[in-house]
């Protein structure tokens, strides 16, 4: 975080999804950065955009999709930066597992099957470091050693049938820190494992962050998930980032109502110490998203939200400043009266 | 939790025998449940958590007779429910019913939203044509969906909403058991809630029981009564939720409540030695299924298999040490 040139750089980014009911604005003015070494969560819903945002960062948006304005500019530490919405497809070859390294939520589905793990890590060593092949399956036992699976040499010769899902989870991320990318993006990378193997692989990830100085981008729905885990956390809501901040501020004092809401909505927030069925109910968020090829003028959020008013319903809402030293912002108008208590 | 209880679980063992392979050997057989035993009383929720591979689901689809028992049994009020003849298993599939976890897959995509909330009611043929109508009319709007939903394909409904036409269903033909597996967990968070919260005024209205097979301990936490810990086909530990969350006995529940996100407090169990997942599971015939991954094991741990212990009226735990903990509090 100290150092003064961010890895990724998201300005005023703009995702265009051409489908038969219209134009459908995905991403919609987002801005970002992350530094070296940083840990940034991007939270949302389904439909918030925060799984286009990252396909967008590598360059692969399926085809009726596309950035229509803003900039992604990378810049790992000693090289010259790229704007990778404007970069053609060969350079983005390069970056794609070279600069980036990138995992996905189901390990059984990114990996391939007629393969052994090994030539599958070695294989983004001879396409990026023109390395040998038999110096590149030695290098793949190390990484899975690094990725804390025991007996890395005989491990090399396994196909991914032959794993459990956690192991086929830390095989994707050998593969993804194969050429040290200066950054990882982890695409709800542990949505689909147990709780027990969830926290090793979280754990294997803040490792490779101390040890390689990455900076990681991890897309979750869970915002109980990252709260000890991500440095800052940014909330996608209707293709806007509606708050950013650090993990701590966003989690204990949100200052959208979106955010508000959403960590209310956890079960876990409303644990007595005894389990009594006169417990009231859980808090909800009223309606649904806005369709978003139909984007109504004003806040997204306002028609679901509790506090909004007339100014809420007209005018786009900019990002405001609540903690400048912290970084601290949200895209709510009105922030300043919130209650930030939990259930309030 | 004095009276008979509405269905019991016991001794329940299900093995899946593998095929043989294309040059004819056999693989291992796979020891899905391992005399698993509890109770489910009438108006309760019970929380069936464990993790993938525990067995969780298996036992719910025992449970509504999805899946054969090939050792012990269920009975429901008294009735063994492998042994039913003749109208007897029409009239257990109305008092047990499943939710299922995906609704998009659960619903069949060329049924009007009116025949499959209806279907059950066809097929038991519980009323006239006119008050099915008016029944289905009454079952949607009891999970919150308007009478506009009656014409409608499931596609064209939202996940949660997918959810609450699978409820309709399984609430039709007048369960008094509820199995749902994993209702919420495709779910957004802010419809999970929802979900939920619709469950509970279920049970409150209805008095339904209901088992609630998750992996989720903090929303088992929030709308069970009890919970049974499942890990590699046996049970762990059962107990009532407050007692559970003041002082887990079972080495695996304390490791599960560790680590559960949000809920993690001081005096942090540490995270357990990952299997070495190229042995396998350990031996289940001689031993305790969590004894490799568990930090408070002994030499007897890996011979004997722990028998459930009663350790007070309501609690039961799996474990030949449960002193270490019990002593504790």
């Amino acid at each position: 975080m100290a150092a003064s040139c961010p890895v990724l750089l998201a300005e005023g980014l703009n995702i265009h999804f051409h489908t038969r009911r219209g134009v459908v604005h995905a991403v919609d003015d987002v801005t970002f950065d992350i530094y070296p070494g940083e840990i940034v969560a991007l939270v949302g819903e389904s439909g918030s955009g925060k799984s286009v945002t990252s396909l967008s960062i590598m360059g692969l948006l399926p085809r009726i999709g596309h950035i229509a304005g803003g900039r992604l500019v990378f810049q790992p530490a000693g090289h010259a930066p790229v704007d990778l919405a404007a970069a053609p497809e060969r350079t983005l070859r390069k970056i794609r597992g070279g600069g980036i390294g990138m995992i996905f939520q189901e390990p059984m589905t990114s990996l391939n099957p007629a393969m052994t793990v090994g030539e599958q890590i070695a294989e983004a060593l001879v396409l990026h470091h023109q390395a040998d092949r038999r110096a590149a399956v030695a290098r793949a036992a190390d990484l899975l050693a690094a990725v804390g699976i025991t007996r890395p040499q005989e491990r090399v010769g396994s196909y991914p049938h032959q794993m459990s899902g956690g192991m086929r989870q830390r095989v994707m991320i050998a593969i993804a820190i194969a050429c040290r990318p200066a950054l990882l993006i982890a695409d709800e990378p542990t949505t689909a494992l147990d709780v027990t193997t969830q926290a090793q692989i979280l754990e294997i990830l803040k490792q490779l962050r101390r040890d390689t100085g990455m900076a990681i981008l991890f897309i979750t729905h869970n915002l109980s998930l990252v709260e000890a885990f991500a440095d800052r956390i940014m909330v996608m809501y209707a293709g806007q980032m509606v708050e950013c901040g650090n993990a701590r501020d966003v989690m204990m004092a949100p200052r959208h109502p979106y955010t508000k809401a959403l960590l209310d909505c956890l079960p876990v927030r409303h644990l007595g110490m005894k389990g009594d069925a006169a417990r009231p109910g859980l808090p909800t968020i009223p309606g649904h998203p806005p369709d978003l090829a139909h984007r109504p003028a004003g806040c997204a959020f306002a028609m679901r939200c509790g506090r909004a008013h007339d100014a809420c319903r007209t005018g786009h809402p900019d990002l405001q400043m609540v903690n400048a030293a912290h970084g601290h912002a949200t895209r709510c108008i009105a922030w300043r009266g919130m209650n930030v208590a939990a259930g309030a | 939790m004095s009276a008979a209880p509405l269905l019991s679980v016991r001794d329940l063992g299900v093995t899946f025998h593998a095929p043989r392979t294309l040059l004819g050997r056999r693989a291992r057989n796979v020891q899905a449940l391992d005399k698993v035993s509890f109770d489910i009383h009438a108006g309760e929720i019970v929380g069936i958590l464990g993790e993938s591979g525990s067995g969780k689901t298996t036992v719910g689809r025992c449970m509504v007779r999805l899946q054969r028992p090939t050792a012990g049994h269920i009975s429901f009020e008294g009735c063994n429910i492998q042994a039913l003849s003749g109208a007897d298993p029409g009239w257990y599939c109305r008092q047990v019913q499943m939710i299922f976890q995906d609704p998009a897959a659960s619903l069949n995509p060329r049924l009007r939203v009116r025949d499959i909330v209806a279907e059950g009611l066809d097929i038991h043929r519980i009323g006239t044509r006119e008050s099915r109508r008016e029944a289905v009319i009454d079952l949607l709007a009891s999970v919150g969906l308007g009478a506009d939903a009656l014409m409608r394909f499931a596609h064209e409904f939202s996940g949660g909403q997918r959810q609450r036409i699978g409820i309709a269903r399984a609430l039709a033909v007048g369960p008094r058991l509820i199995v749902a597996d994993e209702p919420v967990s495709a779910l957004d968070v802010s419809v999970q809630a929802k979900v939920i919260n619709l469950l509970r005024s279920l049970r409150e209205r209805l008095g339904l029981a209901m088992a609630f097979i998750s992996h989720d301990l903090p929303t088992v936490m929030f709308l069970c009564d009890r919970v049974i810990i499942m890990y590699l086909g046996r049970v762990m530990e059962i107990a009532p939720i407050g007692a559970f969350r003041m002082q887990p006995f079972h080495p695996y529940s304390r490791t599960l409540l560790a680590l559960a996100p949000g809920l993690r407090q001081g005096g942090e169990e540490r995270i357990p030695p990952t299997p070495d997942h190229s042995t396998a599971a350990p031996d289940l015939h001689h031993g305790c299924a969590f004894r490799n991954r568990c930090p408070h094991g002994t030499a007897a741990c890996a011979t004997v298999v722990p028998p459930m212990k009663q350790i007070t009226p309501e609690r039961w735990v799996a474990c030949l040490r449960p002193e270490i903990f019990h002593d504790a509090c």
